[in-house]
């Protein structure tokens, strides 16, 4: 700089010694220098700063990823009870395309109830399970064979990637699915170049020449017929500029590409290009990135497409709108078998190869994933979960993999059934359509995960979330904890000990309260389980009442309801408001014999680059004694055998002998069944929101809604196992006292284990006080009982 | 001159300003601040919006009909006889589940054996998930959280595995050692030795 100053100062000396007009024209031309020197000082600082905030911007550039919230895989094995629409609706929610002979991964055929799949490959986090073919046949309502196509061996099990149930995407909406450079496949990156750049890895990130030729071509043409950037400059204009087109930003792209590349590798430059760039729009939703636009389009891995689909994508460059292949295919047809000639010109494919994609269709997904989720009611309690321990900016965009315990075909029968059920009641009722509302959990007995879950009555309707949101009273929901409370003093209360339901009037701050029941009648002396079995208030509230509110609270908390409870008597008949998952939350401690796990959504979260951030493992914890509680499920068996629930309709869900309770507050506000199988813990809550009543009992609602579902869904009995501390012992049912063993009549009463009658009365003692009790016993209920059958013989012993 | 002039001098600024700057590009990850969650979910009011009520959400042959109902579980009853290729050997439900989660629950105690801890737990909950009333899975977990050092965890586990254990005294023998093992590693030997005791007779049996 100093040496060039040093230079003009000699040859205006020179000049000056001419003349001095020369002079005189000299001087102007030095303050013309002088200007200039400084405009380019001030130009080079401009161009330094722009190419300094090119590299800290890239170099600090934090890629937002939307969270990815993937279902349970659906483990698939021969003897699973599935039918051929719940597969074909799961394939359907996978994306996987329906064709004549499977040929690339995320594609399935089918013949009736033979089905072959071409699995994607997915890495689990117990490891990758890779792609495979599948012939699986589906007979009666169960998988009945599972081959692999290739090896010809028989599978005892296999995995299929999971469903995407949603994601939490950035605020700008950018949807895109990180691909690494070393992952991309070649072709795509050799295409890329050969369309877009194919002196990439030559030039320093601009290319003068180029532009020359392109400025010419565009001065000729009068418009802009030709680019001449490098996708170094694409990148940059992507990133860092607005899409004005301007000598300004034109400089300011070079230099910042310049500066890119003297920064950064030229695989770095074509990773986060690939990346970056703009391919397709859904909604608000803007898809970026091939990685994602290939699931978009495809419904395909990137590695997974052939020449035909790469050339699409590559092709889609130019103007996604302009040659979207949903909305102008001839134009996206025409762009495509341009881009494969390209290819064929670059021997990058035979020509033999780009001829047969030339004749082949689009192949485009009919449907694309959408970027909303059809499950919001889910999602939002995975999102809670996860907000308890995340900050929800990290959850839109450090592209977290969340596996969750979600089960889509579990969310489709209850969907379905939601609907027939609810429109079913109501036209039954003469009910103003769609007066209705509903909630409805699912969860596993084991671990208690959710694995469906409805807000609303609507499918898809991300408004209010009822499960989670709506607290309402529970009516007789509540009682199992007070039963279990006594249950849990066996000294003081078996499963057949006389409760007294006649009238009963409470003093409360100087009101008298006197409970009624649901039929208005007062039942005499009723044994406890027949109490529970037939939902007496009365006898209820003074069970309730003898063993203390505090008792029955602490119950409650052991149970998994959290919280402190009004400590007015009328809760002991569910005057207290509870969300239906807490409800789940309660009756899955009774269905896994007393064992607590807290409500989970979620199995893991991982890192996009597959590290564990956090593992949900399944945990237990004996909260109450197994024995009070194997008890207490005896007695909710007979609620849908012969208690109120006994309307349950469905004659293969009574084959599963499920165990549940069904609740309703008053004027018939709410309409709760809360229930379950061997494995699935299901709770149903019917009411309106604005809590006027709805006409429904537990009985006429939830519980058919809870049958219906339970219909549709594969599940496992309930079989009660007792505990070490429980024995049963023949009883004589008429006396309630120990029978001989061989005696005729006698029943099998399930007891902790001192807690069991100890006087024994001889069978022909029994034989005659039956014969004088007999009048008494309705004869309906005689013809009704069953030899053996503890709880119709009770019937007719109180 | 006056072009080379301002090459020289473009050339120079971009040098002096980029120099000794160059890092590579850094992500971060966000850190949970507890390990594990808590019961239940805190209500709050936000919801994710943006349901499109507009599509079909699956195909038509699905949504309401009968077709779409699971036939009448029949576990008690054998297996129709297969005429097709299956690898069902055997003809009950817990069989065929057994069929399922053994290969699993190998590779759970493989990864255990390993070291693997996650990875064993993982696998073992995913055949639990598969056969949820299986008590040597349930006895298989408590192992691994045994292996962890999660006392509290391992024996919870085991008297969850004793519950459907009945019948096995083989297993609720392994299970009252496991909680023996348990209650010793919390350092209640007392409780321990009396569990041991249990386990003692269970062998007897």
């Amino acid at each position: 700089m100093i040496i060039r100053s040093q230079d003009l100062k000699k040859k205006r000396t020179y000049k000056t010694a001419k003349s001095v007009k020369k002079k005189r024209s000299g001087t102007r031309r030095n303050i013309f220098l002088t200007s200039g020197v400084l405009g380019a000082l001030l130009l080079v600082l401009y161009i330094g700063y722009l190419g300094w905030e090119a590299r800290e911007r890239f170099g600090s550039k934090k890629w937002e990823l939307p969270a990815r919230v993937y279902a349970r895989p659906l483990e698939l094995y021969p003897g699973l009870a599935m039918n051929e629409a719940s597969l074909a609706n799961e394939l359907f929610l996978l994306s996987y395309r329906p064709v004549d002979r499977i040929a690339v991964p995320g594609s399935f055929s089918r013949k009736g109830g033979s089905f072959t799949l071409y699995s994607r490959p997915f890495a689990f986090p117990d490891g990758r399970e890779p792609s495979k073919k599948i012939r699986l046949t589906i007979a009666s309502g169960r998988i009945r064979s599972l081959s692999d196509i290739e090896t010809g061996e028989q599978l005892s099990l296999a995995r299929l990637d999971p469903a995407l149930v949603g994601s939490f995407y950035p605020t700008h909406h950018q949807d895109r699915l990180w691909v690494k450079f070393s992952e991309a496949p070649p072709l795509l990156i050799q295409t890329i170049m050969a369309v877009e750049d194919r002196d990439f890895y030559e030039h320093f990130g601009i290319k003068p020449l180029s532009i020359l030729r392109a400025l010419k071509a565009n001065i000729m043409a009068g418009k802009t017929v030709q680019g001449g950037s490098t996708l170094t400059q694409q990148l940059v204009k992507n990133l860092f500029l607005s899409r004005e087109k301007s000598l300004r930003r034109k400089i300011e792209e070079a230099a910042m590409a310049l500066s890119l590349e003297f920064f950064f590798t030229k695989d770095q430059i074509f990773e986060a290009y690939i990346n970056e760039v703009y391919l397709a729009q859904d909604g608000d939703r803007s898809i970026h990135g091939f990685g994602m636009a290939s699931r978009f389009y495809f419904g395909r891995a990137l590695e997974d497409l052939g020449a035909g689909e790469t050339a699409l994508l590559v092709g889609l460059l130019k103007g996604p709108s302009v040659y979207d292949p949903r909305k102008k295919p001839d134009r996206a047809l025409a762009r495509r078998n341009q881009v494969l000639k390209m290819m064929t010109r670059h021997k990058l494919i035979r020509p033999d190869e780009a001829n047969l994609a030339m004749k082949t269709r689009l192949d485009i997904l009919a449907g694309p994933p959408s970027g909303n989720s059809p499950f919001p009611a889910f999602m939002e309690l995975v999102k809670r979960q996860l907000l308890r321990e995340y900050e929800e900016n990290d959850l839109r965009t450090e592209g977290l993999r969340i596996f969750s315990t979600f089960d889509p075909q579990i969310q489709m029968a209850v969907e379905a059934s939601v609907t027939t059920e609810l429109n079913a009641i109501e036209a039954g009722r003469g009910l103003p359509k769609n007066s209705l509302e509903i909630a409805v959990v699912v969860t596993s007995t084991a671990g208690n995960e959710v694995v469906a879950l409805m807000g609303g009555r609507r499918p898809g309707d991300p408004g209010f979330n009822r499960v989670l949101d709506a607290r309402r009273a529970i009516g007789s929901l509540v009682k199992p904890a007070i039963y279990l409370s006594a249950l849990m003093k066996p000294r003081r209360f078996t499963l057949v000990t006389p409760l007294d339901d006649d009238p009963v009037e409470i003093k409360i701050a100087g009101d008298v309260w006197s409970p009624k029941n649901y039929d208005r009648r007062h039942h005499g002396t009723v044994p406890l389980y027949e109490a529970l079995a037939q939902s007496y208030n009365v006898a209820a509230v003074r069970l309730g009442m003898d063993i203390g509110l505090a008792t029955v609270f602490d119950t409650l908390n052991r149970l998994g309801v959290e919280g402190d409870f009004p400590a007015y008597p009328s809760a002991l008949l569910g005057a207290l408001e509870m969300s239906p998952i807490e409800v789940t939350q309660m009756y899955q401690t009774f269905a896994s014999g007393g064992f607590y796990s807290p409500v989970r959504s979620i199995q893991a979260v991982y890192r996009p680059d597959g590290e564990l951030l956090q593992r949900y493992p399944m945990t237990v914890r004996e909260h109450i004694d197994p024995g009070a509680v194997y008890l207490l499920n005896t007695a909710l068996q007979t609620v849908i055998t012969d208690g109120t629930a006994r309307s349950l309709d469905q004659g293969l869900v009574r084959r599963l002998a499920p165990a549940g309770k069904t609740g309703t507050t008053n004027d018939m506000r709410d309409s709760w069944f809360a229930g379950y199988t061997g494995d699935r813990v299901a709770a149903v809550w019917i009411g309106r929101d604005d809590n006027k009543p709805c006409g429904l009992s537990g009985a006429t609602g939830a519980l058919r809604v809870w049958g219906e579902i339970i219909s549709r869904i594969a599940t496992m009995p309930l079989t009660l196992i007792p505990p070490e501390n429980v024995a049963s012992i023949a009883i004589d049912p008429v006396t309630g006292l120990r029978a001989e063993a061989a005696c005729p009549g006698a029943v099998s009463v399930p007891f902790i284990r001192g807690s069991e009658p100890r006087k024994t009365v001889a069978c022909r003692q029994r034989a005659s006080e039956r014969a004088a009790k007999s009048p008494k016993m309705p004869p309906q209920r005689r013809s009704k009982s069953r030899p053996d059958d503890l709880f119709n013989w009770f019937k007719e012993l109180f | 001159m006056k072009t080379s002039t301002l090459l020289e001098c473009l050339l120079l600024g971009m040098l002096i300003t980029f120099v000794g700057c160059a890092k590579p590009p850094v992500r971060s990850y966000p850190r949970p601040t507890v390990s594990h969650p808590s019961s239940r979910p805190q209500p709050q009011t936000d919801t994710i919006r943006g349901a499109d009520a507009e599509k079909p959400r699956w195909p038509t042959e699905t949504s309401s009909t009968a077709v779409n109902r699971i036939p009448p579980p029949a576990y008690n009853k054998p297996l129709e006889p297969l005429k097709t290729q299956s690898t069902v050997k055997s003809s009950t439900e817990s069989d065929y589940l057994l069929a399922v989660v053994t290969p699993l629950a190998d590779q759970s105690s493989r990864h255990l054996a390993n070291g693997e801890f996650e990875k064993a737990q993982t696998t073992a909950e995913r055949a639990l998930r598969i056969d949820p009333n299986n008590a040597e899975l349930w006895h298989l977990m408590g192992k691994i959280q045994l292996a962890c050092r999660n006392f509290s965890q391992a024996e919870q586990l085991a008297r969850k595995s004793n519950l459907l254990a009945k019948g096995n005294p083989q297993l609720q023998a392994r299970n009252w050692r496991m909680i023996a093992d348990s209650l010793r590693g919390k350092g209640d030997a007392s409780a321990a030795e009396a569990a041991l005791e249990k386990a003692r007779r269970f062998n007897s049996r």
